[in-house]
């Protein structure tokens, strides 16, 4: 089992923070492509994580993508970053088991046949995402954890 | 190339590029490039603009760009972005 004491959330769209990111000891590095990246900048955010995914060395910190939710641009991103192996997916907003089903298709269909299975964080972010925990969280195997989205 | 529309991507902060694309009147690439560290790293930007571009299959192109220290994977990556703005990236999975 993987430790995450600290997550240290970076804005996908700051160049400047995503090449520093690896350097202070964070259990894990979450590249955020969802709040901290303005609308119109989600196609710059998507592809300098990309890069950065395929050319900073970060470690041995976790790397987490955290994706926009999944009526937004959650396929897009999947599609984008996967490639690029991060270790998880963060998603934000997950309400429903069915929600993270998708996901998984998603996250299946940008896969390489050599690459590690890529984990899934649902992230809990509403009264209803609350009520159906147990059932989010059990979801399916790629869910290694949940969290509570509290600050909005 | 007539379909590349002017785009831009990037900023002025620190460790990062802005990068504006156009269509221009020959048929070639031309770059236009300012940097804090030109003396040091012209070059390299230089050919990572380049061949981003080249890697892309673009041509008739004129680019400006400005850099405020960036790495080689942010070049590309905002080169890339004002690319796909511009209408002309097709070979990078995502967007």
């Amino acid at each position: 089992m993987r430790l995450r004491r600290t997550l240290l959330f970076v804005p996908g769209n700051n160049s400047g923070m995503l090449q520093n990111a690896g350097i202070l000891g964070a259990d894990a590095i979450i590249f955020d492509l969802e709040d901290a990246v303005a609308p119109r900048e989600k196609d710059a955010a998507r592809l300098l994580v990309c890069q950065a995914l395929k050319t900073v060395d970060y470690g041995a910190c976790e790397k987490i993508v955290r994706i926009n939710p999944i009526d937004a641009s959650a396929q897009e991103d999947i599609a984008a970053v996967v490639p690029y192996r991060p270790d998880a997916i963060l998603l934000p907003k997950a309400n429903k088991a069915e929600d993270v089903w998708q996901v998984v298709e998603w996250i299946k269909a940008a896969e390489a046949q050599d690459q590690p299975p890529i984990s899934i964080i649902a992230l809990l972010e509403t009264p209803l995402g609350i009520v159906n925990s147990f059932a989010v969280a059990s979801a399916h195997p790629r869910i290694v954890a949940i969290a509570l989205g509290a600050e909005d | 190339m007539n379909k590349l529309k002017q785009a831009q991507a990037g900023t002025l902060e620190s460790n990062d590029i802005a990068i504006t694309v156009g269509p221009a009147a020959d048929g070639g690439i031309v770059i236009e490039l300012q940097s804090l560290v030109m003396e040091q790293y012209g070059d390299q930007i230089w050919k990572v603009i380049r061949d981003t571009v080249i890697e892309q299959g673009v041509s008739g192109i004129y680019i400006k760009a400005v850099d405020r220290g960036a790495l080689d994977c942010t070049i590309r990556a905002r080169t890339l972005a004002a690319l796909a703005r511009a209408g002309v990236m097709h070979k990078e999975a995502g967007l």
